[in-house]
């Protein structure tokens, strides 16, 4: 069942290496754009209902190189910014809201410890707690959960996971399909209708989104609450008003 | 202008409310402890979270009966979020909690039931326009912010529970959420509450803060 009057957030999605803007075709061989808060600006002056910044290789190093670029982005920028890579305990939540983050996203960490999810709800409340889950097709309607940005596969069924999540507090689920991630080639609207599907909470479908007509046949045909797109807008292929008046012109309602 | 005291008790987002009032050229002071609150003639409450976290970090930093005082003496006071459900009489999430009272109602959780029968997830999250509710037009203290409280733009909003005011002038303005009627502006008088985040509700945001600072 679709929403009669669902009013997606188009999202920017930045992903964090050091202090640069990177992308990479599903999640590896990285390209650097430039200065993560210069891109976000641009975003926000375009009318970005919100922002996603993931450090990908916080959680594989084990440190979180992203508190100078979050500090600098939200002091320009008031739309809600969601930060997320290597946020291990409430610790590190504490300290990206401390230099202006809005929510976390947490992936890795949950999946081995999934009573995180919980502590970080009852600390800062569900509205700050996104679950990321990065999906990987292994058969027929089945997924797999990875982490450590989309190199190690559990073997946890991401359907399984995302209702464990939100019973554990998770106000939010990010997915992200490993599959389609910075291939351009569309979302995977089996993996996202199932997800939305399952899911109590909003989802932000993440990945593949090659042309503004991707954003819109994930929104039109799921559940999915929101669409977060990355290369497609860094590499200026499309703004947020392109996408927006594709989505308009379907019948959704968006912020103008 | 007139420094804006921002209550610093461990909850909120105070970088983004603390950013958003520079942008706009307002003077904010972060107050962490009750004694300095006396020092100043309006204040923002924030809060994220859970309604009984909020309350008691409150009580436990003392903080109750110094922004009582405050409210009592007239003084402005806006609150954002949480901040705003603690303006009314108890909340009923993780069982009942105590407010302050200072409006009449309660809070609970954002109905997941609405009239078209279509499936509603909380937390409610995203861009909303609002509605001005004709009831509080015209009253004194709010309308001025009334008047930059505008229906055409839309606002920030993530919360799983909203205000039910009792008196019926107390609500300001509403938004609708798939059928679902939620509290967006309450207040009266020297008290205004916003269940949206201005601080991240863009120019429409910081406008509307600009404005309630400078009234």
């Amino acid at each position: 069942m679709t929403w009669p009057n669902k009013k997606p957030r188009v999202i920017a999605r930045l992903e964090i290496k050091g202090p640069n803007l990177i992308k990479g075709i599903q999640l590896e061989g990285l390209h650097v754009l430039g200065d993560p808060s210069k891109f976000a600006n641009k975003y926000y002056t375009q009318g970005v209902d919100e922002l996603i910044y993931s450090d990908v290789v916080a959680s594989l190093y084990g440190r979180n190189s992203l508190h100078d670029v979050v500090r600098e982005t939200a002091r320009q920028i008031f739309v809600p910014l969601t930060v997320g890579g290597g946020v291990r305990s409430r610790e590190d939540v504490n300290s990206l809201l401390a230099v202006g983050a809005d929510k976390v996203s947490v992936n890795t960490a949950a999946v081995k410890d999934p009573d995180l999810i919980t502590r970080i709800a009852n600390t800062f409340g569900s509205q700050c707690c996104v679950v990321e889950i990065q999906a990987k097709k292994t058969s027929d309607h089945n997924w797999t959960v990875l982490v450590d940005n989309g190199r190690e596969p559990t073997g946890m069924n991401v359907l399984d996971w995302t209702s464990q999540a939100i019973e554990r507090g998770a106000g939010e689920i990010l997915l992200t399909s490993i599959d389609r991630d910075g291939t351009r080639s569309g979302v995977d609207l089996e993996l996202i209708t199932a997800v939305s599907d399952v899911a109590t909470v909003p989802v932000i479908a993440s990945g593949g989104v090659g042309k503004p007509d991707d954003a819109v046949q994930a929104l039109v045909n799921t559940n999915v609450h929101s669409i977060a797109i990355a290369d497609m807008f860094h590499y200026q292929r499309a703004t947020i008003s392109d996408v927006k008046s594709h989505l308009s012109d379907a019948g959704l309602e968006i912020r103008s | 202008m007139k420094e804006t005291a921002i209550i610093n008790y461990g909850s909120g987002n105070i970088f983004s409310l603390t950013n958003a009032l520079d942008h706009v050229g307002v003077p904010t002071v972060l107050v962490s402890t009750p004694e300095d609150l006396g020092h100043y003639d309006q204040m923002i409450l924030p809060g994220v979270g859970a309604f009984s976290g909020c309350m008691d970090k409150l009580y436990e930093k003392q903080f109750v009966p110094a922004i009582q005082t405050f409210v009592e003496a007239g003084k402005k006071t806006l609150g954002i979020c949480v901040g705003m459900q603690m303006l009314f009489e108890k909340s009923f999430e993780f069982g009942e909690c105590q407010g302050f009272g200072f409006l009449p109602g309660y809070v609970e959780k954002v109905s997941t039931a609405n009239a078209i029968n279509m499936p509603v997830t909380v937390p409610h999250v995203g861009w909303r326009k609002i509605e001005i509710c004709e009831a509080a037009l015209g009253m004194t203290g709010v309308d001025q912010v009334l008047a930059q409280l505008d229906a055409r733009h839309e606002y920030y909003f993530v919360h799983s529970f909203c205000a039910k005011p009792e008196i019926h002038s107390d609500l300001i303005a509403t938004t609708d959420y798939n059928g679902v009627s939620i509290a967006a502006a309450v207040g009266r008088d020297n008290l205004l509450g916003l269940q949206f985040h201005p601080e991240k509700s863009g120019e429409a945001g910081l406008g509307l803060l600009k404005k309630w600072a400078e009234l």
